[in-house]
């Protein structure tokens, strides 16, 4: 594994872990996710570090056919320990994807800049900081979702929860092959419609359930 | 030929942003079945799919790897179509007595069809690596498991509600879609303008028609 991915992984998870600490309840929680994001970025540095080495496949064709895979299936561990040991809500578990998918955005760009920082126009600092944002939060917020709703049903369970994870590795995909075309204002028009549009759903269905419950009292 | 893939690929995008838009509602309305919610992802799965598969190869000027990561796709769709069917739809519609036994004895013929289809089409394209007769195998594994299912609940008689009634074409165009999915397999491994034919036009237009049908036919529960 490349030092200074290790390096840049300490730097970042050591203060969130003490915020963390002197955090109380949901935003604790959200801390937590940032942190198994963050985790989660490092693993996928590693993984995709030994792929590359073991299949001698280009690492064009790394970036668009295993890591979307990886790093999904990285992500998502951390959301099933949580939907299956803790049973939260679904809008806790959706603000936990968020979290994880935000705090695996901020190692990828952080290690891409350390690595590469010199090379990188500030044009493409905020195509790839907007993009990979979002592109990660949508992700993870795909793959909760279709665990809050598998979850209960366990016949669904396994085809259901691997159908999303397959979904959301297309869209990781997608966003990959755009962002390293010369299309890649494309691949962030891409995030940007879809980050918007998931937003839109959670605070509507957040108000539709504040607003049963308001007529329930 | 790049202006004939132009022209397919337009057609190809317009019939499934069709579908999926026009699916895309039963998210908003909440007495829209999981059935047909399930479906409308599945539609969502290929999609997605094709677009990786299309922007690589304007992006790229060059086809993806015939394994590569779009390929998931149609297992991801199929998937969403066995949770809809096994998972959703068959514990509604089948309640195990003994009068639907022969229903069940007959729906097994489509996974055998499916089977039988997928390795003479091994079998007869030769050059496949092991490690793609493995992939293709793995990706039929749903579909096979599914059109069990999508044959049952397309013969099986009506329970007097109407729910069967709502869902026949669905299943009919799941059946068709897999069948395209086996036509567009077998003329992809051999390089066959009539892939891309079934690929990019008759497979997307039974995913419309899955839509309209499954959406009208819910409409009729909910009325």
């Amino acid at each position: 594994m490349d030092p200074i991915m290790f390096k840049i992984f300490v730097c970042l998870a050591f203060p969130v872990f003490l915020m963390m600490l002197a955090m109380r309840g949901r935003v604790r929680t959200q801390m937590l996710f940032l942190l198994f994001g963050l985790t989660a970025g490092m693993l996928a540095g590693v993984i995709n570090t030994s792929v590359l080495t073991a299949t001698e496949v280009s690492r064009f064709y790394l970036t668009v056919n295993y890591s979307p895979a990886i790093e999904e299936i990285l992500k998502a561990l951390p959301l099933l320990v949580f939907a299956f040991g803790r049973k939260p809500e679904k809008q806790s578990l959706l603000e936990a994807a968020v979290s994880c998918g935000i705090g695996f955005a901020i190692f990828e760009n952080t290690c891409l800049f350390g690595q590469r920082g010199e090379e990188i126009t500030m044009f493409v600092a905020v195509m790839r900081g907007i993009g990979s944002g979002m592109m990660h939060s949508i992700c993870t917020v795909l793959v909760a979702y279709g665990i809050s709703l598998f979850v209960k049903r366990k016949k669904w369970f396994f085809p259901g929860t691997v159908a999303i994870l397959i979904l959301a590795i297309n869209y990781h995909s997608l966003y990959n092959i755009l962002i390293q075309s010369k299309y890649l204002y494309l691949g962030v028009v891409l995030t940007t419609v879809g980050y918007i549009a998931t937003l839109t759903v959670m605070y509507l269905k957040k108000r539709h359930r504040q607003a049963v419950r308001k007529k329930e009292e | 030929m790049k202006q004939t893939i132009i022209l397919l690929t337009a057609a190809e995008v317009t019939i499934l942003l069709t579908a999926l838009t026009y699916g895309i509602s039963a998210f908003f309305i909440r007495k829209a079945p999981s059935y047909f919610k399930f479906l409308v992802c599945a539609v969502g799965c290929y999609t997605l799919s094709e677009f990786v598969w299309l922007a690589y190869y304007f992006c790229y000027e060059e086809r993806p790897d015939i394994l590569g990561v779009f390929s998931l796709g149609y297992f991801g769709c199929y998937m969403f179509i066995l949770a809809a069917n096994c998972g959703v739809w068959n514990a509604i519609v089948d309640d195990g007595k003994k009068a639907y036994r022969k229903y069940r004895i007959i729906a097994l013929s489509a996974p055998v069809v499916f089977s039988v289809a997928a390795i003479l089409c091994y079998r007869i394209t030769t050059g496949l690596t092991r490690m793609q007769i493995i992939a293709y195998s793995l990706m039929v594994i749903p579909k096979i498991i599914s059109s069990y299912y999508n044959l049952k609940h397309l013969i099986l008689p009506e329970n007097g509600i109407g729910l069967l009634k709502g869902t026949r074409v669905c299943n009919l165009m799941a059946l068709a879609l897999y069948a395209g999915d086996g036509v567009c397999t077998y003329y992809t491994i051999v390089a066959n303008a009539t892939g891309v034919f079934v690929s990019m036009f008759f497979m997307p237009l039974c995913l419309l028609t899955m839509m309209i049908a499954g959406k009208r036919g819910y409409r009729k529960w909910i009325r």
